[in-house]
């Protein structure tokens, strides 16, 4: 035994200065009251041998004595944390966990992370006094939920405490977090705890220190999942939508079921599938009368048939609601421009002569079309130029370019989504200088050609030339650029890429303004995140619909996100054969193990000495109290 | 003051009522009214004995003679004046009590020399504690009454208690014999076997009234103490305990026990007397049980 907290020295001075203490009171003779009484003899006489005999009177009064030199023994060597000298280096223990997705699974009784948070719970109990263990969770992140510590309750309470994400295990990752963090640690161990379920590719590391403590289902793996779900809008309907999922199963039978469509909870689609052993199935639902909102696609499957991971049998996706779009064409007269309108259903095209326009008192258009007409100073909104004149172009007109050759394309560009424009042929077009906010989307060697504006919030694009005195309008990529035009105005780019997949890294684009925002979990959980340069990144480990709180109070505009969990390699449940065997050589080995160690190290030789010192001078005082009140003692 | 209290108007009256009580209790119409217990010159028979020379040969049973051929004393009980001695112990375990056990005592002592002295017996006081403590000659009548009281208020009290050394002393300060009635706790710590013994085979008729305080069962101090003797000083360092009371209850019930039974081998008339009993009723159950005048 050594103390810990203090040096012998301190501890035999304590000592000393304790029983000094006890000995000096105990020689302090209380002073007793005097009552006086009639007749001394007959209590003489009542005083029995024993009582009345000096030499008992000093040995229980020794007794007492030595009682309290013990109790403060006790109580001092518990101050000075005394403990055992250890016999052994602990070993450090580094338990990583498996929480992705596929540990949701019900193959086994109460589920895989059940399992092995038995199987954690197991190994804390058979720790050392001296091992000291780490538990990480590994998911889609590599999260430590109780660093090193020898303190069962706080590795039992982080084992317990573990949920299941729907994300894919990222092991490299937690490999290497857990080498790290046995580096300069004796003893160290790395226990994987898992289903077995890893990806291809993925293997233990060959360093011994690695160990795979699987947690298998003797036939697990049956699993039908959406691997993908996501909706779109049709280009030349904007109020019409286009729906598509695909659907694995995993099963070792042919399985018959159904898929499940719903809007705002509202069934639309009940679509009897039948799949066969590893068969995949994409089905588009083109026809559906949906014209917005929240839509949950759901795997169903009658009695009988046990989908062992449910975890991804829904998928959601988002639809902004349509609305007919209001379009301003101010023009001489350009049916080119009023064709390419006309291909969208959405879109409500107003003509107006420039003089009409300019006597307009209160001009509300969703996008104004100008076609050589200058803007107007009092309006402002998104906003196609088409050739301004130079008197009163937003951009300085240096000159002309003659037949200019489209030389250089943006081709990230929202603007040019489904839009080919290398071969366009073109007569005339401006020679411009572009200004801060402008970003070239086509350009010639000479100068811009399609210039796309951003400043303070609003958009406006701008030909350089005027689509007649080009082949453009003759082609298919004259409407989808004006449509294309009209979705980046609005940012229906954003809001129809409506489902993130789960695990990843999210960047949501928010309006510049906007320096922080809350994210509000499918679960109903809340974070605030920062927002830099109009951008926001996340990662969401929660299939279903997410709440994005574009800034403060309660009036701050909120935008929807839709998150799926649709791995294909995660719904894949069934462990990987070569794991198995690896599996069973680790358990058959670690129960070779367990049997040499068995009673090595017993649950109560955890228990710090302190606390049996303080409970042995807990129950030295109770035998004083007794025999006090027993007046043994006294 | 504490005299006042004990002998006024009331206590007066109490007095009388006993003495009319006691009369008809006893009955008797003697000269002196009642017989002394001792053998001698009178009519009534009382045994025989032994002829031995020099006897009055006037007093052989000559029928005995005749019939038994031998020669037996008839004997007789003399008839005199009763005297009555009655000794309180003022000493200072008699102190303690509430009433005080002394206070107690001489309204005994006062209650029964009134009683005597209206049957016209002789009435002394003899106060001891550690030695006799003063003396009341033989008193007769009444009127004698307050001089008792006088006597007994004016007693000195104190001191350790010696039974055989005060009662050895009034012994042999005694030419009379008669009755002796000693009121005391008892508390000697040399025992009261010798000193009674020594009244007996003076051939005194002894009577013992054992007074006590029932409070002094009730022990009210817990913990530790020193116990002092309140008359020698002596000290004992205890602890009291619950239980170690109830065994000083027992121990005092014996104690207690042990003067009864050496009392009632030993044909002593013995009454137990805790002060919180009307000392009036004492002496009407002392005169019923009888034995203490006759």
């Amino acid at each position: 035994m050594n103390p810990t907290l203090l040096t012998w020295t301190q501890l035999l001075q304590l000592l000393l200065g304790a029983a000094a203490v006890i000995t000096l009171l105990y020689l302090i003779t209380p002073r007793r009251r005097r009552v006086r009484v009639p007749f001394s003899p007959l209590w003489a006489g009542i005083l029995t041998a024993r009582e009345s005999s000096s030499l008992w009177r000093h040995l229980r009064r020794a007794f007492s004595w030595l009682l309290a030199l013990v109790v403060a023994a006790f109580l001092v060597f518990a101050a000075g944390d005394l403990r055992p000298p250890r016999q052994q280096q602990g070993r450090s223990l580094v338990l990583l966990l498996d929480t992705s997705a596929s540990m949701a699974a019900t193959d086994l009784p109460g589920g895989r992370l059940q399992a092995a948070q038995a199987l954690a719970l197991g190994l804390v109990e058979r720790l050392g006094p001296e091992d000291e263990a780490l538990v990480l969770a590994v998911d889609g992140q590599v999260t430590p939920v109780a660093s090193f510590t020898r303190d069962p309750a706080v590795l039992r309470g982080a084992i317990g405490g573990l949920q299941v994400t729907a994300t894919r295990a990222d092991w490299p990752r937690a490999f290497r977090f857990a080498s790290t963090a046995l580096r300069d640690r004796p003893r160290g161990e790395v226990l994987v705890i898992t289903d077995g379920a890893f990806a291809p590719g993925v293997s233990l590391p060959t360093d011994p220190a690695f160990r795979l403590l699987p947690v298998l289902a003797p036939a697990g793996g049956d699993n039908a999942s959406i691997l993908a779900f996501n909706a779109r809008r049709y280009p030349a309907d904007r109020t019409a939508y286009e729906l598509f999922v695909r659907v694995k199963s995993t099963f070792r039978e042919p399985i018959r079921g159904n898929l499940q469509l719903r809007a705002d909870g509202v069934l639309m689609e009940n679509l009897p599938l039948s799949l066969a052993p590893g068969e995949e199935l994409i089905r588009v639902f083109s026809d559906l009368p949906v014209v917005g909102g929240r839509l949950v696609a759901r795997l169903v499957f009658p009695a009988g048939v046990d989908d062992q991971l449910p975890l991804d049998d829904e998928a959601y996706a988002l639809l902004p609601e349509g609305h007919p779009l209001e379009v301003a064409l101010v023009t001489e007269g350009n049916l080119f421009l009023e064709a390419a309108l006309l291909l969208d259903e959405s879109v409500r095209t107003t003509r107006l002569t420039p003089a009409e326009y300019a006597r307009l008192p209160d001009p509300r258009f969703d996008v104004t079309l100008l076609d050589r007409t200058p803007p107007r100073p009092d309006v402002e909104g998104p906003t196609v130029f088409f050739a301004p004149p130079a008197a009163g172009s937003p951009w300085p007109v240096k000159g002309v370019l003659e037949q200019p050759e489209i030389t250089s394309l943006r081709r990230d560009s929202p603007l040019l989504r489904w839009v080919t424009l290398n071969d366009i042929n073109i007569r005339r077009a401006q020679r411009i200088a572009t200004r801060p906010g402008d970003v070239v989307v086509a350009a010639s060697r000479e100068g811009p050609l399609l210039v796309a504006h951003e400043a303070a919030g609003m958009r406006s694009l701008l030909f350089t030339f005027d689509p007649r005195e080009s082949d453009l309008p003759l082609r298919a990529a004259f409407p989808m650029l004006l449509l294309n035009a009209f979705d980046w105005f609005f940012r229906h780019d954003a809001e129809l890429l409506s489902t993130y997949p789960t695990g990843e890294t999210w960047r949501i684009e928010v309006p510049p303004e906007v320096t922080q925002v809350r994210w509000i979990t499918p679960a109903g959980e809340e974070r605030t995140l920062p927002s830099q340069g109009g951008w926001v990144a996340l990662q969401g480990r929660t299939p279903g619909f997410h709440t994005l709180v574009l800034g403060e109070g309660p009036e701050a505009p909120r935008r929807l996100l839709a998150a799926n969990f649709t791995d294909a390699r995660e719904s894949e449940i069934r462990p990987r054969d070569d794991l198995r065997t690896q599996a069973q050589q680790e358990a058959a080995q670690r129960g070779q193990e367990a049997a040499d160690r068995a009673g090595d190290v017993a649950p109560a030789s955890r228990r710090a000495p302190w606390v049996l010192l303080l409970l042995g001078a807990g129950l030295l005082l109770l035998l004083e109290w007794a025999t006090y009140q027993r007046r043994i003692t006294v | 003051m504490v005299a006042a209290k004990l002998f006024d108007d009331d206590f007066l009256q109490r007095l009388e009522l006993l003495a009319v009580v006691a009369r008809k209790v006893l009955g008797g119409v003697a000269k002196a009214e009642r017989r002394a217990r001792r053998i001698g010159q009178g009519i009534e028979f009382a045994d025989h004995r032994d002829y031995h020379p020099g006897d009055d040969f006037r007093y052989i049973d000559w029928n005995i003679y005749g019939r038994l051929d031998r020669l037996l004393l008839r004997l007789f009980e003399e008839e005199e004046d009763l005297f009555i001695y009655l000794l309180p112990d003022l000493s200072t375990s008699m102190g303690a009590g509430r009433p005080p056990k002394w206070d107690y005592a001489r309204q005994v002592a006062a209650a029964l020399a009134y009683v005597g002295l209206s049957g016209l017996d002789r009435v002394s006081l003899v106060p001891f504690a550690d030695r006799v403590l003063g003396r009341l000659p033989p008193t007769r009548g009444k009127g004698q009454i307050f001089k008792i009281f006088d006597f007994l208020e004016k007693l000195p009290t104190g001191g350790p208690t010696r039974l055989l050394d005060s009662l050895r002393t009034f012994v042999h300060q005694s030419k009379r014999r008669g009755l002796a009635v000693v009121i005391s706790d008892f508390y000697d710590p040399a025992g009261v076997e010798d000193g009674l013994n020594y009244l007996r085979y003076h051939k005194f008729e002894t009577f013992v009234i054992q007074v006590h305080d029932l409070a002094e069962l009730e022990f009210p101090h817990q913990g530790e103490l020193t116990l002092v003797d309140c008359e020698t000083g002596r000290e004992l360092p205890v602890t009291v305990t619950p239980g170690l009371v109830a065994r000083y209850r027992q121990a005092h019930r014996r104690f207690s026990l042990g003067i009864n039974e050496f009392c009632t081998s030993h044909a002593i008339p013995y009454y137990l007397a805790p002060v919180q009993t009307p000392f009036d009723e004492l002496v009407l159950q002392v005169f019923r049980d009888g034995g203490f005048l006759r």
